[in-house]
């Protein structure tokens, strides 16, 4: 059963098609990356996933019911969103923009609760960032920053996630505690949809890949399907050695053997 | 580094208690001290004193106009600073307080306050509706904040001419000077009539803005992630403008403009309550009836020999300071 479904959407932007026909379906516990160059229309489609853009033909289904019919509050319990530039307007405490995210699950007057905070202790755990929880959110590096925007979208607890880059701006160690964390929650059925650029990354992770192209699916499958010389050729214009891809090169040490142990 | 708040309570309790302070000061002190007691119990005599006059009808609504007319001042500054995400932005940016100031001259320049004297605030908080609708209007349905504040500073800019051009066709020199002064911003001419007049538009404007913390707060993370987390932001607008046009434009419909309560307020408490916008809505309320009550009350007290204006007093404390904290807060954040 498929939950997330974009079938046949088009979007034109400024007399220009950036999304052009594209089905795509997103399963719970489902870790899909979403791969193409930059100006392949990855964010746009996000977007219009997400119900923040209006598609000017095709459909967007959440449980086989039209995303547009969904009221916002309902639609931002199911669906979380995590754009790819950080914005964020005052010098707020993490703690406080990482609460953020619950807001859809409260009332109109109501605080979060105690189950909310709980929540929002144990992602704030899971993204390391319980020694930062009171830092103003400007003080941050750039990864710190991410990793919050991450845990905002991630306290929702939606069926789906809809993440653009979000290991971008992230050191190796910490891309991949991301996708590992990603991974462990669509173990417990949430449906990501991750925009990726690092491809070993994507092929490591990632349970499967669509390749998008000029507003176009290029390819779409398991990643030995996609990442395929031709397939990448045509879309980056680089040549590859895919067996490279599917030897992403590092590991994580073992705390024991980890360097001051 | 980490973020210092004080407790909300806490600083919800210590701006009551001042503004409480205040408030009695206010009824106290003027041209002329007057004992309490003693005023209380003439004002509740069958026939009235001079001093129960004083209280009920010259400070009492002196005072109230000032709570009301600060409070509204101060928490549409810290709503449009939270909307519009800019902590330069003042209650009338988006045309309430200048489309007031047009509907009350129009009023004062046509003589129609000879005929029935509300009809001076009257006029104002129709302008403010009016300027506040046409900013609305120009701007569009989804516009940016960018093309909210350009429709703003335009509206702002037309009114300010259209009060220029009543000001140069004005018959008399005498009417000139009547809306010139009206213009400064004072309290010294509050009644209980306008204290009536004013209410209904603020209290009504307090009312919408009842619950909009949570969506202020969410739209710190910009709007399309705002919109992403349920926030109707169309609908968001469209409230806060209305409730804006109805606080701003009744308090200055009745007391003129007074500069720099609504910009400076918000900007002071924000670090106390940790930038949250939410938490900035009662405070900054708070604050500005306390500062506006504080400003009249100096007013009254300073010896010289034509009172001050109230607005000429906020806004000639209120930009070095306002300086003060630019150049302070240069430092923390770069």
């Amino acid at each position: 059963m498929t939950r997330l479904v974009g079938s046949a959407l088009t979007l034109d932007l400024g007399g220009r098609r950036i999304v052009d026909g594209v089905d795509l379906q997103l399963g719970p516990g489902e870790l899909l990356g979403l791969i193409g160059p930059n100006g392949a229309g990855k964010s746009s489609l996000l977007r219009l996933l997400a119900g923040l853009l209006e598609a000017d033909s095709g459909e967007v289904r959440l449980d086989q019911c039209l995303l547009a019919d969904y009221g916002a509050g309902e639609r931002a319990r199911r669906i979380a969103w995590l754009p790819q530039q950080a914005e964020v307007h005052w010098p707020v405490s993490v703690e406080m923009l990482v609460g953020l995210g619950r807001s859809p699950h409260l009332g109109d007057r109501q605080g979060p609760g105690q189950g909310d905070r709980a929540i929002i202790e144990q992602v704030l755990r899971q993204t390391g960032l319980l020694g930062l929880r009171q830092r103003p959110f400007p003080t941050l590096s750039g990864g710190e920053r991410a990793r919050v925007l991450l845990a905002r979208a991630l306290v929702t607890q939606p069926q789906c996630l809809l993440a653009d880059e979000p290991v971008a701006a992230l050191d190796p160690a910490h891309q991949l505690d991301v996708m590992e964390l990603l991974g462990d929650y669509c173990s417990r059925g949430m449906g990501s949809l991750v925009v990726l650029h690092d491809l070993a990354l994507a092929a490591r992770f990632c349970s499967r890949l669509v390749l998008l192209h000029q507003g176009r699916v290029l390819a779409a499958g398991p990643a030995a399907e996609v990442l395929t010389s031709a397939n990448l050729a045509r879309a980056y214009g680089i040549a590859v050695d895919p067996a490279c891809l599917f030897a992403h090169p590092w590991r994580r040490i073992p705390p024991a053997a980890g360097p001051g142990g | 580094m980490t973020i210092r708040t004080v407790r909300q309570s806490t600083l919800l309790r210590l701006l009551g208690l001042l503004l409480a302070a205040l408030l009695l000061l206010s009824l106290l002190f003027g041209s002329q001290a007057i004992p309490l007691y003693q005023a209380l119990q003439q004002s509740l005599a069958d026939t009235p004193g001079v001093l129960g006059i004083i209280l009920t009808q010259v400070r009492l609504p002196r005072s109230l106009i000032a709570l009301f007319a600060g409070a509204s001042l101060g928490l549409c500054g810290a709503v449009m600073q939270s909307l519009l995400r800019n902590p330069l932005a003042s209650p009338g940016l988006i045309g309430s307080a200048s489309g007031a100031a047009l509907g009350a001259v129009t009023a004062l320049y046509f003589g129609l306050t000879a005929l029935w004297a509300p009809l001076l605030p009257l006029g104002g908080i129709l302008g403010a509706l009016a300027a506040t609708a046409l900013v609305w209007l120009l701007a569009g349905r989804n516009a940016s904040v960018l093309t909210l504040i350009l429709a703003g500073v335009a509206v702002n800019s037309f009114a300010l001419a259209s009060i220029s051009l009543l000001l140069n066709l004005a018959p008399s020199p005498y009417a000139v000077q009547e809306i010139a002064l009206w213009m400064l911003g004072s309290l010294a001419n509050s009644s209980l009539d306008n204290l009536w007049i004013m209410l209904p538009g603020t209290l009504l404007g307090w009312l919408l803005l009842w619950h909009s913390g949570r969506p202020l707060d969410l739209l710190t993370l910009g709007e399309e992630t705002s919109r992403s987390l349920g926030v109707d932001l169309a609908r968001l607008r469209r409230r806060l403008f209305l409730a804006t046009a109805l606080a701003v434009g009744s308090a200055v419909a009745v007391t003129g403009s007074i500069g720099f309560i609504g910009l400076v307020v918000p900007h002071l408490l924000r670090p106390l309550v940790g930038h949250r916008p939410s938490r900035l809505l009662s405070v900054s309320a708070l604050g500005g009836a306390c500062l506006l009550l504080a400003a009249d009350l100096l007013v009254r007290l300073l010896p010289v020999q034509t009172e001050l204006k109230v607005g000429v007093l906020t806004s000639l404390l209120g930009a070095p300071f306002f300086l003060f904290l630019i150049v302070k807060g240069r430092r923390q954040y770069p």
